[in-house]
């Protein structure tokens, strides 16, 4: 794929988060969501975040994305603060927002639209759809579309803009697990191509461990960041092998720290 | 009668199977109807003359033998319009029965007496009698609907997304929407005089105004119900507001603001008799008007028809158009 028009795209930046807290107002009273989280996030590097429901994990999303501003602390894309949204950071929502009253082909055309540059973007646009495998829906509407369809239209739609920071809030979590089995590697080979900076959120220790080179364990809300676990497998990315298992078990029982004891079905 | 009832159940089925029925039942039942309303008109006498009579019996019989001749005749037409007719069989014999009914209760026996019933020979007649005078009103209803139908809705859709866009617009723009709204048509009268130089502008005004409130206030209801999360997704690809409205606001809205627009045709053509109050030389609503005053109902009934025709003929038209620009919906069968 050829390098994005607007500047700031193509590889990974860096991403900073400088002690940030962050409260939501429910009718007048504060309701703390984060609390004081600083982390690092090497430029190309692949990072998942786990943690109960509700903690806050979104939150942080929209705060890289620039939707929201922190009540505290500072957030960074490269050495630039990050005040508001830009399209080298995209965050791929937790339901695919496709537009319904557009096209596979004019959803994933919508961010050049946006910004005036869909003249040259047409041929970009093509392959980031062949990318997901999505060619011959070109002109299918949403409602056409199955929920792991309508995924990867959402996931080339945000691919199409060349991101260097690319935020996912739970992929893949409502598809079936052959479907999201198939859309995880992927995701895996379309980073290994690219290497954006990728955060994924997600409530699937599989698939943190198989996505990325580190994972994040938050707390309950206020999120805390409770632990990290760095991923050292190498290329060999197998679903069975013992090395996976193991981590997999590690991560469970600290996430099961966590929440307190609550019980939870987290894989 | 019951044959005809499960030819109605199970009609739709049929018309698409390959061994659709070599005869059209219900097209005999309905001819039969048709028939039995022409011999009832042109053997039993009218009590009070209304002329056309015999003009309704031979439409009557014309109908009749058109229907009884599609009976086994079915099978020639091309699939597509045999398969319409099937659909509407009901309908049509329906349609005669009623006819047979309207004709013996108004004309032949007088149950339902002169001058505030007609039977369908009073309006046959009024249409060959003062067929030009309708005419003429048509054509002068017509450009007073078409301005102001068409000014009406394109200010209230504008005002509309105003609204719905614009916290501040929404602010007093809102109860100024909601006071103006339920006002009748009628009392406009007064102050669209003073305002406007010509009383045919003052028309138009009442027309517009009666579409153009339902499609401000439902253009603005769903700009307003539009998902934040659209606009969120947009803005981290870096769009502006121009964006905004055009790729979201605009499309998103249109199921919304189709509502209205249905909302403003009914309305508008149940004002047109009020527009038509100032001062018009021509026009349906004058029309009926007029021949109120002169209590000759079977003029205002046959006025009525013909615009109730015209207006669901405009409803199907924008059901079309409706069809076509919202196909991306779930349910719509592009
Ligand atoms: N716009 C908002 N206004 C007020 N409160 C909010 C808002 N958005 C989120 N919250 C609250 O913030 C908390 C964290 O929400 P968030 O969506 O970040 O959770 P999450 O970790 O992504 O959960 P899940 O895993 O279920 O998606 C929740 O308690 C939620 O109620
Ligand atoms: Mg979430």
């Amino acid at each position: 794929m050829t390098a994005g028009a607007h500047t700031e795209t193509g590889r990974g930046v860096a991403v900073d988060v400088q002690s940030v807290s962050h409260a939501y107002s429910i009718e007048g009273a504060p309701l703390p969501v984060l609390d004081n989280i600083s982390l690092r996030v090497e430029p190309g590097e692949f990072v998942s975040c786990l943690g109960p429901s509700g903690c806050g994990k979104s939150t942080l999303l929209r705060l890289l994305a620039g939707l929201e501003t922190p009540s505290r602390g500072s957030l960074l894309s490269g050495s630039a603060r990050i005040t508001g949204p830009h399209p080298s950071r995209i965050l791929a929502f937790q339901d695919a927002t496709l537009f319904p009253w557009a096209t596979v082909w004019q959803n994933v055309a919508a961010g050049p639209t946006a910004r005036n540059e869909l003249r040259g973007s047409r041929q970009r646009i093509d392959e980031a759809i062949a990318q997901v495998g999505l060619s011959g829906f070109e002109r299918a509407y949403p409602h056409q579309l199955s929920g792991g369809m309508a995924q990867r239209a959402a996931l080339a739609r945000a691919l199409v803009n060349d991101p260097s920071v690319l935020l996912l809030d739970e992929p893949f979590g409502k598809l079936d697990s052959f479907t999201r089995m198939a859309l995880q590697d992927d995701l895996r080979a379309l980073w290994e191509e690219k290497r954006f900076t990728g955060i994924l959120v997600t409530h699937d220790v599989e698939e943190a461990i198989l996505l990325s080179e580190r994972v994040l364990v938050f707390s309950d809300r206020p999120a805390r960041l409770l632990r990290e676990f760095r991923i050292d497998l190498g290329n060999d990315r197998e679903r069975t092998s013992r090395k996976v298992v193991k981590l997999r078990g590690e991560i469970l029982s600290a996430l099961n720290l966590g929440h307190r004891g609550k019980k939870r079905e987290a894989a | 009668m019951s044959s005809a009832v499960a030819d109605v159940e199970t009609g739709a089925a049929l018309s698409v199977a390959r061994r659709a029925e070599a005869f059209w039942n219900t097209g005999l039942l309905a001819g039969l109807a048709w028939l039995a309303t022409a011999l009832v008109t042109y053997v039993l006498p009218d009590v009070v003359p209304w002329g056309s009579t015999m003009l309704f019996a031979v439409l009557c019989a014309a109908v009749a033998l058109a229907l009884l001749a599609l009976v086994p005749g079915i099978r020639l037409l091309p699939q597509r319009i045999a398969a319409k007719l099937r659909h509407y069989g009901p309908w049509l014999l329906a349609l005669g029965l009623w006819l047979l009914f309207w004709e013996f209760t108004t004309a032949k026996t007088g149950w339902l007496p002169k001058p505030f019933f007609s039977p369908p020979q009073g309006l046959i007649q009024v249409y060959v009698a003062d067929g030009q005078r309708l005419l003429i009103c048509i054509a002068y209803t017509a450009r007073l609907w078409l301005l102001g139908f068409f000014s009406g809705i394109a200010v209230g859709y504008v005002i509309g997304l105003a609204l719905g866009w614009s916290r501040s617009f929404a602010y007093w723009g809102m109860p100024l929407l909601k006071l103006i709204g339920p006002v009748p048509a009628s009392a406009w009268i007064p102050v669209t005089f003073y305002f406007f130089p010509s009383t045919f502008q003052a028309s138009i005004f009442i027309v517009a105004l009666s579409c153009g409130i339902p499609v401000a206030i439902l253009t603005a209801s769903g700009v307003g119900a539009i998902n934040k999360a659209y606009y969120e997704v947009a803005r981290t690809m870096g769009a502006g507001t121009s964006y905004l409205i055009r790729h979201i606001a605009i499309p998103a809205s249109l199921p919304h603001v189709f509502v209205g627009l249905f909302m403003g045709l009914y309305y508008s053509f149940a004002v047109l008799v009020v527009a038509e109050m100032l001062g018009a030389k021509y026009g349906l609503g004058w029309y009926i008007q007029f021949q109120t005053a002169y209590s000759a109902y079977a003029n205002v009934y046959a006025t009525l028809v013909i615009m109730a025709l015209i207006c669901a003929g405009l409803v199907k038209a924008l059901f079309t158009v409706r069809g076509r620009l919202l196909r991306w919906q779930q349910g719509f069968i592009a």
